[in-house]
């Protein structure tokens, strides 16, 4: 009997230790970040963070599948930038969050296998090539070229969206459409097409700033 | 003999009375009990690691809200063209509602790492009773060996 | 116990379908295999167009013009050249006109009886004229000053590259006019003219809406012996103000020109892109005024070329200097510009001797009448 005792002592023992190491499942410290990746408090029906992250991830995978853009015998130069990418859309936002994103994770992914034009440094790298060749500094250390790069292949787009209110209720619903593709320079063949569309409806849009 | 059968007898009938179920039908009692948890990687050579997980190669439904409404009915992966992963999965929404979930995917190299950041959160609309494709591209190639496709409800 | 196994073997049974139906597990990745690079897209362009020089300027420096003009020139006997900056010559005979007068006539009408008798009968008659000077042929709306000087200075230039002897109206015009201050200065002008240059170069400026630049240009020369008109540019008809009528790329696509469109300008040969912090953007100035006036002047000495080939036209038979005195019956008679029209030799430039004054008695004929004539315009 004093044995069964002791074995059941243990076995209680233990198991209130077990029930000390479980998880705690409940929620975490708030703070004022938030994953962008995720919709946050402020949810409306425009285009968000988690949006644009969808959708330049999205492109960005799709575009690395594509033997014309990213196994071409010779890597192609390519121009990503907002310059031909039109928002037509009613949401706010400035464009270059999209095409920003979407060039930065393809450089840093494409790993050589695509080459990024710096279009929109291109007075930059003007100023640069004149100041060497009026030799107010000197050639630096690379091997010079003969013009700035030109482009193979060049980001357009458009977003559009439809917007429909119920004037009963205020409820606001809004269709998003981004269409993404890539545009050969020398014979306007659109060469990778990509699309990313979502629809909300809340009870009332907030605002975009 | 007799006392069981009866019972029996009656929930047959009972069956047959109901009406017909539209497809799929999900018994998600067998769906949980053939879940299996594999050990994490672990941090000390020889030891047992504390951490049970999806195993690799697998979607692993991580929000208990939908965890017993749909079912991932089967993953592929692929090769594309230019060497990276494509992984194919078809989400099964066993409810008579639709129902909105996003997923996500991590690739692991053959060290069993990441070989990338995982894939944005990319939404799905489920509609009821409906299968469902979800797909994700990896962005290395040759790295990429293994993947694990998460998924929760959208909020 | 007997019992025990078989709820095992059940057990297991029941199991089965459950291991084959493993519902999260995935396919296996499939192994790497390195794929086959994608070929460019085939196309029978070389692309080397894309390393051809530049094309050329037509606003350009185009010696091969000025050499050929110089030779040429010299063939026709180096004629002298008078510039006129936006002024034209006009046909109107003097600078002063009048399109109004005033007459007050008076009319005093007296009788006196007496011993003897006296009629006395007198009319008094005032003419009053307003003249104005004419405008708006002659002298025309003048841009800017420092337009005005880089363009007479691309102008200028290629005919002084040329070694051609440039007369300055100004300049012709007041050694002509020293000393006959009193006549009209067209008359001294067409002196001038015919005295000490052989050809009249006639640049026009106009301000025109359909032009690119905002403005037109005409060049005309003349021989001033025979008024014979020897060569004429227009910039409507230059071919580097012309438009090439092709498509024009836009944000919507190509965009062909407009049929009634016809617009035309000067525009850069090379439509230069200037690199912005938004990539390169297209500089859309036209060329410098200076570039246009010389291009203007290429296109002159182009014109000009075969004429003076034929080498120095012939002198007109008559060859009466225009005798500088104004006579009231030849001022009636007809206008004294007709005859100073005729060519003169050359003459070398020099004090006119100061002309005869016209008469002031010489003036309307007091012919007592209800209407009386108009009186002859007099001069300034």
């Amino acid at each position: 009997m004093r044995r069964t005792h002791a074995a059941i002592a243990v076995i209680v023992a233990g198991l209130s230790l077990a029930a000390c190491q479980q998880v705690d499942n409940t929620a975490g410290a708030p703070t004022v970040y938030i994953d962008p990746a995720t919709s946050g408090p402020v949810k409306g029906v425009g285009i968000e963070s988690q949006d644009i992250v969808g959708m330049t991830d999205q492109m960005m995978r799709d575009m690395l599948s594509q033997p014309r853009l990213t196994n071409a015998a010779t890597p192609p130069s390519v121009i990503i930038d907002s310059e031909y990418f039109h928002n037509e859309s009613s949401s706010r936002l400035n464009k270059n969050t999209i095409t920003d994103r979407l060039r930065i994770g393809l450089n840093r992914a494409a790993a050589g296998r695509m080459q990024f034009v710096g279009r929109h440094y291109a007075d930059m790298v003007a100023k640069e090539r004149e100041l060497k060749r009026q030799g107010t500094v000197d050639r630096g250390g690379l091997p010079a070229a003969r013009a700035q790069k030109g482009g193979d292949y060049r980001l357009g787009g458009r977003i559009t969206s439809l917007d429909s209110r119920d004037p009963r209720s205020g409820a606001m619903q809004r269709y998003s459409q981004i269409v993404f593709e890539m545009i050969d320079l020398e014979t306007s063949e659109i060469v990778w097409s990509g699309i990313y569309e979502f629809a909300k409806s809340a009870q009332d849009d907030i605002i975009y700033r | 003999m007799r006392a069981f059968l009866a019972p029996l007898l009656g929930l047959l009938l009972l069956g047959g009375c109901s009406g017909m179920e539209p497809a799929p039908h999900c018994d998600m009692g067998r769906v949980s009990s053939q879940r299996d948890l594999v050990p994490g990687p672990a941090m000390i050579p020889g030891e047992p690691s504390p951490l049970k997980e999806m195993p690799l190669n697998s979607a692993s439904i991580i929000d208990a809200n939908i965890i017993n409404k749909v079912h991932v009915r089967a993953i592929t992966a692929r090769r594309t063209a230019t060497g990276t992963v494509e992984v194919v999965a078809q989400v099964v929404n066993c409810t008579d509602f639709p129902l909105n979930a996003e997923a996500r995917t991590q690739f692991y190299d053959g060290a069993l790492s990441p070989s990338e950041p995982a894939s944005a959160w990319r939404r799905l609309a489920l509609p009821a009773r409906a299968v469902t494709g979800y797909h994700e591209f990896s962005i290395g190639a040759q790295t990429v060996e293994h993947y694990l496709i998460e998924m929760r409800e959208t909020r | 116990m007997n019992r025990h196994p078989f709820t095992l073997l059940l057990t297991a049974l029941l199991l089965l379908p459950f291991a084959a139906d493993a519902q999260t597990v995935g396919g296996k990745v499939p192994p790497y295999q390195p794929p086959a690079k994608a070929a460019p897209p085939a196309s029978a362009e070389t692309g080397a167009d894309l390393d051809r020089a530049a094309r050329p300027d037509p606003f350009r420096r185009r010696d091969e013009v000025v050499l050929n003009f110089a030779e040429s020139y010299a063939k026709g006997g180096r004629p002298r050249l008078a510039f006129y900056w936006n002024r034209q010559l006009t046909d109107t005979l003097t600078q002063w006109h009048s399109d109004s007068r005033t007459v007050s006539t008076a009319r005093t009408t007296g009788a006196t009886d007496g011993d003897y008798s006296l009629k006395q009968q007198r009319t008094t008659q005032t003419a009053t004229e307003t003249q104005r000077r004419t405008a708006g042929s002659a002298d025309r709306d003048n841009p800017e000053e420092t337009w005005e000087w880089e363009f007479q200075d691309g102008f200028v230039s290629p005919f002084l590259n040329a070694n051609a002897e440039v007369m300055d109206r100004a300049a012709i015009l007041r050694i002509m006019g020293a000393g006959a201050e009193d006549f009209d200065p067209r008359t001294v002008e067409v002196m001038a003219l015919q005295t000490m240059s052989d050809l009249l170069v006639e640049v026009l400026v106009a301000d025109s809406a359909k032009s690119g630049s905002g403005y037109e240009l005409r060049a005309r020369i003349l021989d001033v012996r025979t008024g014979t008109i020897l060569a004429m540019v227009n910039s409507r008809s230059l071919p580097e103000w012309r438009k090439d009528g092709q498509a024009v790329a836009t944000a919507r696509g190509f965009d062909l020109p407009d049929e009634d469109d016809d617009s035309f300008g000067p525009e850069r040969h090379d439509q230069r892109y200037r690199a912005t912090s938004s990539g390169f953007e297209r500089g859309r100035k036209p060329p410098r005024i200076g570039d246009v006036a010389r291009n203007l002047a290429y296109n002159v000495m182009i014109a000009l070329t075969p004429r003076l080939e034929n080498g120095p036209s012939p002198a007109p038979a008559a060859l009466q200097p225009p005798v500088p005195v104004r006579t009231p019956a030849a001022t009636e008679a007809k206008p004294a510009a007709n005859d100073s029209a005729l060519p003169l030799p050359d003459v070398e430039a020099k004090p006119l001797p100061a002309p005869v004054k016209p008469t002031s008695q010489a003036a309307a004929p007091a012919v007592p009448s209800d209407e009386p004539p108009m009186p002859r315009p007099t001069v300034q």
